[in-house]
């Protein structure tokens, strides 16, 4: 039954084809006369290139053409979409030209009869280098005495600079009684989907059109650049998102290997196929977090946290990506989260390195903020003697304060206006499920027996379902049966089921009558695409308002049909039917072929056909929060970390599935859980990365994910007309906060400071202790 | 992430295999649960693979009154489910049970494993602690060699060009010999950071005879002699455990490219004392 | 692609196959690219994801970590042969969609060729036979508690 389907956890319509084999990823596309490219990446972290010879290369079986910088120089750079006027321009491109800036970086694609004969030509490519000095430290990166710069031109390795200025926080400090300071130290880690990136070029369409198949989140963006790339219409470009095996935000980038594909493909009139190995994932997708905070609070008497200033910097490595300068926006304009504190100032620098490019991964700037803004609340709250969570009740913005004007801004979604919540609520419902005031007693109790156990909380407001539109187009066909077309690109988030249901509920019709299409360019003709949290809230949205058009020109078509008076029939179980006379209606089956082309324009209607689309343009950001408790226990003897107990009460408005909300929620905090306590991408001393694939950059598997307890909160938003926000990075962003509190907290009695994320593994944690044993002793 | 070219035999009897493994470049194919990957990043690029697979008497576990014969092509799923190994040498079969993953074991062998030689792996450590001894087949002769010789270093080991380990002999224990292994890794199925292998023979009250190393500590496994020679001459009611104690400030030279062997100094003496609680509890 | 090749029989979903492959042609290649069953995904290439658990023998293995020339004479399972021919799911993927356990679904059909695997071994493993199945398999969306759901509730607890 259609009605009351919103809100139910409906099984997902994607899992059939998932579970049998039948799903089709990029690397499944097999199209004829296919080639294989292999990319030839820079070996040096920084270096003039002096030579490149491919006369070997070429000369091995199976070569058909070698690109390196020189064929490709007359092409743009790939595009940083959130650079503000003032920002420096390093933008990356499309293969290396004179210089390299990062180990990975690409400097020439072999292309070849098959992957093999590919990769053995790649072995053949000479590239003379001479290094150049390599600047992996942020902090000197950013310094007035840089151990080198990447981009001379610009003279600075700082790329652009977000500032938030709120209040007086001077005046504040001025009258503070007490002031905090620390530096939170932010490490390198990495989206790292199961399924690498991957392209099919295929330059064999009918006019010559491009076909780009490409392991994307945002199809429509991803034809906007490579247009914009290669100077060509867009109309020119298809590309197409098949089934994608997670991004996570690593995906929502537009690469060099989109590009140079379809420029191999289009000079050898022959399909294209690159797919990413793992070991070069993790060069050649960027990375993610890097950061170093430093954080001020003037804190009064009463525990009133009056101001905040941060400066920031983030190590975005060797070039702006796409989404460059959002982490560094996004945690300045959200430090703050659910606390009033109504003083603020934030500079916060984008730093170019000699690493692979650092942009988005899920959370985007929310997890570092999160972790500073509650490791500091954590310290104020246990230095002045006050209950942390107290501590943050007295700051926390009550519903009441609701909406709250912020005074900062987040680059390309615009102002931070908190529109809906119950932050306080959400801590209260939080600490009840998470039982906080016995697991207080047993924290004791173990402390007594000389275990080390931690208890961290972490709530946070967090921007969700950004603009700045997206796209609905509902069609019902003469079989009943509804197609929809969705601007969004979900690769695993379950958005088709969650957008069936809100289309069914529309139209009163089970949900598995409704097909959901997306990620196709030349289906789907306008899109903006899945990230920020943005896909069942914005694309789900604009699915229900064409749906509900559907409905409503239905209603004038059986209202001729049923020869009654519109305002007399109702909708009811996916039939129009007139008010109060059983037995007479018509069906959606019914309707819908009234209205096609080979009948009569029906009377009264301007267009044929049961067939609607809708934009959704999104007024403002929608602001979703959570509260987060974790229980931590280390080893005392080997420095492990384990989870023990996890809970968490998330509050993104409306939920369309329950079940697939849930999801959302556990595989964020699987990611947060990684990043603090196994994920790291490190660089020894001459810029090569230490990671070369999943044998020594540990995610975690089932044996360290905690039991998870999940609460829900709905504070509708204004800002949706169904009351939607996003749930699909939360989970991330109060894991990096509560595990991170649950950690400093457990070592607190040992006399370690926690000032950063780790990742606490057991040799930085047994190096902790060490360390605070030295300074206690000395 | 695709092999270099080469080519391949799959000859079917081991004078066969020998004479192959004589040509310069080439490189014995068991499990392949290390070759293969490394294969891939073409990390190796051997010019022939000999697939020992279609060789008969490979792959047997055999006992006469001293000892197991471990054949080269016995893999860890095999092992793990041999009751004689689980009942002599039980150590061995606790061990296995923190390599790799399921598929994983049900590939790779024992030999395979000790020829590659990783300083994080289990087996070799199992191999020294037991005073395994390796038989080495090349075309012109055989030799033994011990477990405490075969490892030279980091991923290197004895065994000479053109020769294959023929089998991996292990002394039993008695009868009742029970074995603890303990280790501590960033997560499930990752490289050990710091292991301990514990097998304890025990009558009467007192420690027959111990067998204890550590890996992860140095480039080659690490027999902790004071450790066991403090078991073996412990009193009946000494607290067994806090022996561990003992392996405090063993020397330990730094695992080459890797930052984690003070680590393992570190935790090594809890970790020794755990591997005996968990033995002693298994007795 | 290789100068060297071989002739391989090796039976897959049932079904035997002669084949001549290059020496150094992966199973997983093999599977995927020769005979087009893309169900077996490569998420790593070096064997820790588990996406290309197929099952050889009856057993799990990495087709990532397998020669194709060492599949020779053996019976290749994978995620292909699970389902009904009539498309209807097998106990073990109805157990996976009814409790959540996948999301985009790359490593989902690894899973459930250890699964199958598993359960034919041990009709109804218990909570330390299903944790060393999940040692074996990486999965970067579900957190996995959804996927123990199902293990747990396909040996009959939960």
């Amino acid at each position: 039954m259609a009605v009351g389907l919103v809100g139910t956890p409906v099984r997902r319509l994607e899992d059939h084809r998932l579970l049998t084999g039948k799903a089709c990823y990029v690397a499944d596309i097999v199209l004829p006369h296919m080639l294989h490219m292999a990319v030839v990446r820079s070996t040096r972290a920084h270096a003039e290139i002096m030579d490149i010879r491919t006369a070997a290369a070429l000369a091995a079986p199976g070569v058909r053409l070698i690109l390196t910088g020189e064929d490709v120089r007359d092409l743009g750079p790939l595009p940083c979409i959130d650079l503000f006027p003032d920002s420096k321009p390093a933008l990356h491109r499309v293969l290396a030209l004179d210089k390299v800036r990062y180990v990975g970086e690409p400097v020439a694609v072999v292309i070849a009869d098959d992957v093999y004969a590919a990769e053995d030509a790649a072995e053949l490519v000479e590239i003379y280098y001479r290094d150049l000095p390599v600047v992996l430290d942020l902090e000197e990166a950013a310094s007035d005495a840089p151990p080198a710069l990447l981009y001379p031109e610009f003279g600075t390795n700082v790329a652009n600079i977000c500032r938030q200025e709120v209040g007086d926080p001077d005046a504040a400090f001025a009258g503070a009684a007490h002031v905090f300071e620390e530096t939170f130290r932010i490490h390198r880690y990495a989206a790292a989907p199961m399924e690498t990136r991957g392209v099919v070029a295929d330059p064999t369409a009918q006019g010559g059109r491009i076909t780009l198949h490409t392991s994307t989140q945002f199809p429509h963006l991803v034809r906007a650049f490579l247009g914009g790339v290669l100077g060509i219409p867009e109309s020119e470009i298809r590309v197409v998102a098949p089934d994608v095996g997670g991004g996570f935000g690593a995906k929502c980038e537009f690469y060099p290997e989109e590009v140079v594909s379809v420029v191999a493909a289009r000079r050898l009139g022959r399909p294209v196929r690159w797919i990413e190995g793992r070991q070069e994932h993790f060069v050649a997708t960027t990375h993610a977090r890097e950061q170093v905070h430093a954080m001020r609070a003037a804190v009064d008497a009463d525990g009133v946290v009056t101001a905040v200033t941060l400066k920031s910097l983030t190590s975005n490595g060797a070039a702006m990506f796409t989404l460059a300068t959002t982490p560094a926006s996004i945690s300045s304009a959200m430090l703050r989260g659910p606390y009033r504190i109504p003083n603020y100032r934030a500079e916060s620098l984008s730093v170019l390195t000699s690493k692979t490019p650092l942009a988005v991964y899920r959370g985007a700037g929310h997890p570092q903020a999160v972790l500073c803004m509650e490791l500091m609340m954590d310290r104020i709250a246990r230095d002045l003697g006050i209950d942390r969570i107290d501590l943050r009740r007295r700051n926390m913005l009550t519903k009441q304060e609701l909406p709250s004007d912020r005074g900062t801004a987040i680059v390309l979604a615009g102002k931070v206006v908190y529109d809906s919540g119950d932050y306080p609520g959400c801590l209260d419902r939080v600490l009840e499920l998470a039982g906080w005031d016995d697991r207080l007693r047993r924290q004791a109790e173990a402390r007594a027996q000389g275990r080390i156990v931690g208890l961290g909380v972490a709530c946070f407001v967090e921007e969700t379902a950004i603009g700045p539109y997206e796209t609905g187009h509902v069609r019902v066909d003469g079989s009943g049966k509804v197609t929809v077309l969705t601007g969004a690109s979900p690769h695993g988030q379950g958005t088709a089921t969650a957008i069936a249901q809100l289309v069914a509920e529309e139209l009163q019709i089970p949900f598995t009558d409704v097909t959901v299409r997306h990620g196709d360019t030349d289906v789907v003709a306008d899109g903006v695409g899945t990230f920020a949290s943005r896909g069942g809230a914005i694309a789900g949205a604009a699915a229900r308002l064409a749906a509900h058009k559907v409905r409503e020109k239905a209603v004038l078509i059986a209202s001729e049909l049923l020869e009654a008076a519109a305002v007399d029939i109702e909708w009811v179980d996916g039939r129009a039917a007139i008010v109060g006379v059983p037995g007479r209606s018509v069906t959606l089956a019914e309707i819908a072929r009234r209205a096609t082309a080979w009948n009569s324009l029906p009377t009264g209607l301007s267009s044929f056909n049961l067939d609607e689309v809708a934009h959704h343009q999104v007024p403002g950001i929608s602001f979703a929060n959570a509260a987060h408790v974790a229980e931590v226990e280390i080893d005392r003897d080997t420095g492990t970390v384990r989870v023990l107990d996890y809970a968490v009460v998330h509050d993104s408005g409306r939920i369309i599935n329950p079940m697939i909300v849930e999801g959302q929620v556990h595989g964020g905090i699987a990611q947060g859980l990684g990043g603090l306590l196994m994920e790291e991408i490190a660089y020894d001393a001459a810029g090569r990365p230490l990671v070369s694939g999943f044998q020594d950059y540990f995610l975690p598997t089932s044996a360290e994910m905690p039991e998870i307890r999940t609460g829900f909160m709905e504070s509708p938003t204004p800002l949706n007309p169904y009351g939607m926000k996003g749930a699909g990075e939360g989970g991330t962003t109060g894991a990096v906060g509560a595990i991170a509190g649950a950690v400093a907290d457990a070592l607190v009695p040992l006399g370690v400071r926690v000032a950063g994320d780790g990742p606490f593994t057991p040799p930085a944690v047994m190096a902790l202790l060490a360390a605070a044993r030295k300074g206690a002793g000395a | 992430m695709k092999p270099a070219p080469f080519d391949y035999e799959s000859p079917a009897t081991l004078d066969e295999a020998l004479a192959l493994l004589d040509r310069p470049g080439a490189c014995p194919l068991a499990g392949g649960q290390s070759l293969i990957p490394s294969l891939s990043t073409r990390r190796m690029r051997p010019d022939l693979l000999v697939d020992l697979r279609r060789i008969p008497n490979l792959r047997g576990i055999d006992a006469d009154a001293h000892s197991l014969r471990i054949g080269p092509l016995v893999t860890f799923a095999e092992a793990a489910a041999s009751s004689e190994l689980r009942s002599a040498c039980p150590l061995v079969v606790e061990a296995i049970r923190h390599v790799g993953s399921p598929a994983i074991r049900n590939r790779g062998t024992l030999a395979g494993n000790l020829v590659w030689a990783d300083p994080a792996s289990e087996l070799p450590l199992v191999a020294v602690a037991l005073r395994a001894v390796l038989t080495l087949r090349h075309r012109d002769g055989v030799r033994e060699v011990e477990a405490a010789d075969f490892f030279l270093g980091a991923f290197e080991t004895a065994i000479r060009p053109g020769e294959i380990v023929i089998s991996i002999r292990i002394p039993k224990g008695a009868t009742g010999a029970r074995a603890g292994f303990a280790e501590v890794s960033l997560r499930r199925n990752a490289p050990a950071l710091a292991a301990v292998a514990v097998q304890i023979e025990a009558a009467d009250g007192r420690v027959r005879a111990a067998r204890i190393a550590a890996g992860s500590l140095q480039p080659t496994p690490m027999r902790l002699a004071s450790v066991e020679a403090a078991l073996e001459a412990a009193e009946p009611g000494t607290d067994l455990p806090a022996l561990g104690a003992l392996a405090a400030g063993q020397t330990i030279a730094g695992l080459a490219g890797q930052s984690t062997a003070g680590y393992a100094g570190t935790v090594l003496p809890a970790l020794v004392g755990r591997a005996i609680a968990s033995t002693l509890a298994a007795l | 692609m290789s100068r060297d090749t071989r002739e391989i029989t090796v039976t897959v979903n049932g079904a035997p196959k002669r084949l001549t492959v290059p020496v150094r042609l992966l199973l997983s290649d093999l599977l995927r690219d020769v005979l087009g069953l893309t169900g077996t995904h490569v998420g790593c290439g070096q064997g820790p994801c588990g996406s290309c658990t197929v099952l050889a023998d009856g057993g799990t293995v990495r087709s990532c970590l397998m020669l194709a020339v060492q599949a020779d004479g053996m019976e290749i399972e994978t995620i292909e042969g699970v389902a009904a021919g009539d498309g209807a799911l097998h106990r073990i993927q109805e157990a996976f969609r009814e409790h959540h356990a996948l999301q985009c679904g790359f490593c989902t059909p690894g899973i459930v060729m250890a699964t199958v695997g598993l359960l034919r071994r041990s009709p109804h493993p218990s909570a330390d036979e299903r944790a060393e199945l999940m040692e074996g398999h990486l999965c970067r969306c579900t957190g996995y508690r959804n996927i123990d759901a199902a293990l747990a509730a396909l040996a009959g607890e939960g």
